[in-house]
């Protein structure tokens, strides 16, 4: 069931959401949640606002303290991308 | 006997407020030891018995990779428990069952709670919880704790089996199969285990001999440190190596894998629900909204509505602060030097001509930006906003740009700082680049104030269409520009795939929306006494410092001062535009600090003396009174203009506001720089203040992120695209029309 999830990403291989997946999968879509970060926690995937949290070089933004504390950012759905 | 009972569940299982219905006022709140994870614990008696009750950490699993989980896993491993009660979300069953498997792995006594069963039986959920019982063998409780329901037979429960495990009855662990060569493995791991008799007292052995080859980090440290540590982790990879070539994969993927199929096969069996593939409501608009085809135009119909919205109906508030600003404010400022003494000095200029004229000129705009983040943020709030960041994504991915490009670019409407920072989310440098180098042709706030001022000189009747028209310009720039950097040898190749989670539809709180609309506000409103500030003092100093002998300072015509004479070394750069004059040119030089000084900048440049000069002024009372009466007036004007969004105009000609001195003067001087084709100049003017650079923080932060040479590329990339772009528009226009 775990290599089904990541490689049906990998085949559908554009933006996928969770409820999609988990039709496709035929998996409850809570359990698809712990599932995809089972596989953050491995480093198949990654999720996107970790990453907004702090920069590459682990530092923060300088203006705006981190993207993540900024009023203009649009509060946006939790994400995970495939990891090149 | 106190009896020692442990709480735990999933997040948003509805655990504290069985918490709370348990123990009631008996409660204390801490911290964990070392930890800023709050502890709760608290106390109740029932049927004689009193129990102390600790609330663990929300977690959804017992591997240690959070503080939470750490903290709940070492609390069952390492307290006197009688029992932990474990909730569980009836209506998410299948995903609260991976915490529930391995809590049961470990052999604790265990009491299951299967709460939210109202909103299980809303989805149409039915368990049945005698044979989730005898396989989890474990018993099992069901409640509504938030009205209160199965608390009495949950604290009975509770007590039975804290008094099981009181006398001394033996509790079977969960053994779950996970295959043969992984359970010999297993057994084997447990055979060895007898050496280490020091592990075994902390540990059970079935327990420990899976985390291990789950690679559980915190529980590798934790053995080092025991007696025999390091020999058994030593056993343990050998037997990890033996295992990973018999299983033909990681081993840690292997067990996880069995675990979901075990919950899997659990569920199937003991849980009749609607089909996953049955719609609900959600999913239905979601197949209109996120549309292959429908989605996108759908998308920019919202987006037009928005900017219609923005432009035509915030325009009476617009008036009204202009006429507060320039009528009570301007008043009074002038009766408090009259006053002290300073009328008619060069204090007198600095406030009626620099700081009024300069940072009053761009807070007239603050009604646009607040429709403008209002209509944002119910759209945000309502959930479509993400669908259209989904619907953009795959837009995106099919011009070749990572899907995740859009949410930085979307936040680029906002702000462009703040998106070229979130492209952090982006993994790969030259994805990061790419985006980065597109956000500052999405057109931010702080540029719709001089759309919007244009479109009223220039386009009365069509200024939500010409509005919304630059933003789409903005998008079409950058899409064109991604294809075709992504035809460079650089920029070339695959944009990576991801998942997103689309959040359920919602009407939106009015409090959510003030929240959202404000904070926005205050930061604009931030930036108009900070950098507006500065700039108009700025400007208004080059102002009033006479050039060629003509005047004195502060008491010098425009023209005359040095302001001028700097801003017309380069006016001639943009005679082809069409906007050859020094006042054009003065202003998207000042909008190199921010484009909120665009405007502020041409308030100062074009000021016509207007009453503030006038000897009398009106009293003090019938000045509030304007304020009030004209703030009624313009609620009326903006009820009457929301029909406009749709096409139906029920003002009538009376209604339309006499030009003011500033509408006069930019279109007098537009008229003149382009030969008659003021309004053809006034489209390439926005066009220019559309594409080139955003502003001096959007450079610090493109500087941060890209690094200089990427800077560079922007900064100067931007301002040629501006020039070409005004050029095409101003030039080509000009042919459409003919000479």
């Amino acid at each position: 069931m775990l290599k089904q999830v990541l490689e049906e990403i990998k085949i559908v291989n554009a933006p996928v959401t969770v409820q999609a997946l988990s039709r496709r999968l035929r998996i409850d879509p809570s359990a698809l949640q712990g599932m995809i970060e089972f596989w953050v926690r491995k480093g198949e995937l990654r999720d996107d606002d970790a990453a907004d949290e702090c920069a590459p070089d682990g530092g923060c933004g300088s203006s705006c303290t981190g993207a993540a504390s900024c009023s203009f950012i649009v509060d946006m759905p939790r994400s995970y991308s495939l990891r090149l | 006997m106190l009896l020692h009972i442990a709480l735990m569940g999933n997040p948003n299982t509805g655990k504290t407020t069985i918490f709370n219905a348990l123990t009631g006022m008996n409660q204390h709140v801490g911290n964990w030891p070392g930890k800023t994870v709050e502890k709760k614990e608290g106390v109740f008696t029932h049927n004689g018995r009193k129990i102390r009750l600790v609330d663990l950490p929300g977690t959804y699993s017992l591997s240690a990779f959070s503080p939470e989980e750490a903290i709940a896993r070492n609390y069952l491993l390492d307290s006197d428990l009688e029992a932990v009660v474990v909730v569980l979300d009836a209506a998410n069953l299948e995903r609260n069952l991976f915490l529930a498997a391995q809590v049961q792995e470990l052999g604790v006594p265990t009491l299951f709670v299967l709460n939210m069963m109202d909103a299980a039986a809303e989805r149409e959920i039915k368990i049945d919880t005698a044979v989730l019982s005898r396989h989890l063998n474990a018993p099992i409780v069901t409640t509504i704790a938030r009205k209160g329901e199965g608390i009495d037979a949950l604290k009975t429960a509770v007590v039975t089996i804290a008094a099981k495990k009181s006398a001394e009855q033996s509790i079977l662990p969960l053994e779950l199969n996970y295959g043969s060569e992984i359970e010999n493995g297993i057994d084997e791991l447990c055979t060895q285990m007898d050496r280490f008799p020091a592990i075994l007292e902390r540990y059970p052995a079935r327990w420990l001999a899976v985390n291990l080859l789950e690679q559980d980090e915190m529980l590798q440290q934790q053995v080092l440190k025991m007696e025999g540590g390091s020999a058994l982790l030593t056993i343990v990879q050998l037997t990890d190596n033996r295992l990973q070539t018999a299983v033909g994969e990681d081993v840690e993927i292997a067990i996880a894998d069995n675990r979901y199929k075990w919950i899997h096969k659990l569920v199937e069996e003991t849980v009749d629900r609607p089909q996953i593939d049955m719609l609900t409501r959600s999913d239905k608009i979601d197949r209109i909204v996120t549309n292959r085809w429908a989605g996108i135009p759908i998308f920019m119909l919202l987006m037009w509505a928005v900017f219609k919205l923005t432009a035509d109906v915030s325009a009476p508030y617009l008036d009204w602060i202009g006429g507060v600003l320039a009528g009570p404010v301007t008043h009074w400022i002038i009766s408090l030097l009259t006053a002290v003494g300073a009328d008619g000095t060069w204090i007198e200029s600095l406030f009626v001509d620099g700081i009024i004229a300069g940072v009053g000129g761009v807070l007239v705009f603050v009604p646009v930006l607040v429709f403008l983040y209002l209509a944002l943020a119910i759209l945000e709030n309502s959930g479509y906003m993400a669908r259209a960041a989904f619907v953009m994504d795959s837009a995106m991915h099919r011009i070749g740009l990572h899907g995740k490009s859009f949410l930085p670019l979307l936040v680029g409407f906002g702000c462009t700082v703040p998106a070229i920072y979130a492209t952090r989310t982006l993994e790969n440098e030259k994805d990061r680049i790419l985006t980065g180098l597109l956000v500052p042709f999405m057109s931010c706030g702080a540029r719709l104030p001089v759309y919007v001022l244009f479109a009223a000189i220039f386009f009365p009747d069509q200024g939500g269409a010409v509005v919304f028209g630059l933003y789409l310009l903005g998008i079409l720039t950058a899409v064109l520009l991604a294809l075709l950097l992504r035809k460079t040898s650089y920029f070339a190749g695959e944009a990576n795939a991801f998942v997103m989670e689309l959040p359920p539809y919602r009407m939106p709180a009015i409090k959510g929306l003030w929240l959202h609309t404000w904070v926005r506000i205050r930061s604009f409103l931030e930036s108009a006494w900070t950098i507006i500030l500065a700039s108009s003092i700025v400007i208004w100093l080059l102002a009033s410092v006479p050039m060629g002998g003509k005047g004195t300072f502060a008491d010098v015509a425009m023209e005359d001062s040095a302001f001028a004479a700097v801003s017309g070394v380069i006016a001639p750069a943009f005679e082809p535009l069409g906007f050859g004059s020094w006042q054009a040119s003065s202003a998207l030089v000042s909008g190199f600090i921010a484009k909120e000084v665009v405007v502020s900048t041409m308030a100062q440049v074009y000021n016509v003396e207007g009453d503030a000069e006038a000897a009398e002024f009106p009293p003090f009372i019938e000045d509030v009174t304007f304020i009030f009466s004209s703030f009624a007036e313009a609620t009326v004007d903006t009820a009457r203009a929301i029909p406009l969004i749709v096409g139906i105009d029920l003002s009538s000609e009376d209604d339309e506001p006499e030009p003011t001195d500033l509408i006069l003067a930019v279109r007098q001087n537009f008229e003149e720089t382009s030969g008659g084709r003021g309004s053809l100049a006034a489209l390439a003017f926005m066009v220019f203040v559309l594409i080139y650079t955003p502003c001096m923080v959007a450079i610090a932060a493109e500087k941060h992120e890209l690094g200089v040479r990427w800077m560079w590329v922007s900064v100067i990339g931007q301002l040629l695209l501006a020039w070409v772009f005004a050029f095409i528009v101003f030039q080509g226009g000009k042919v459409l029309i003919g000479f």
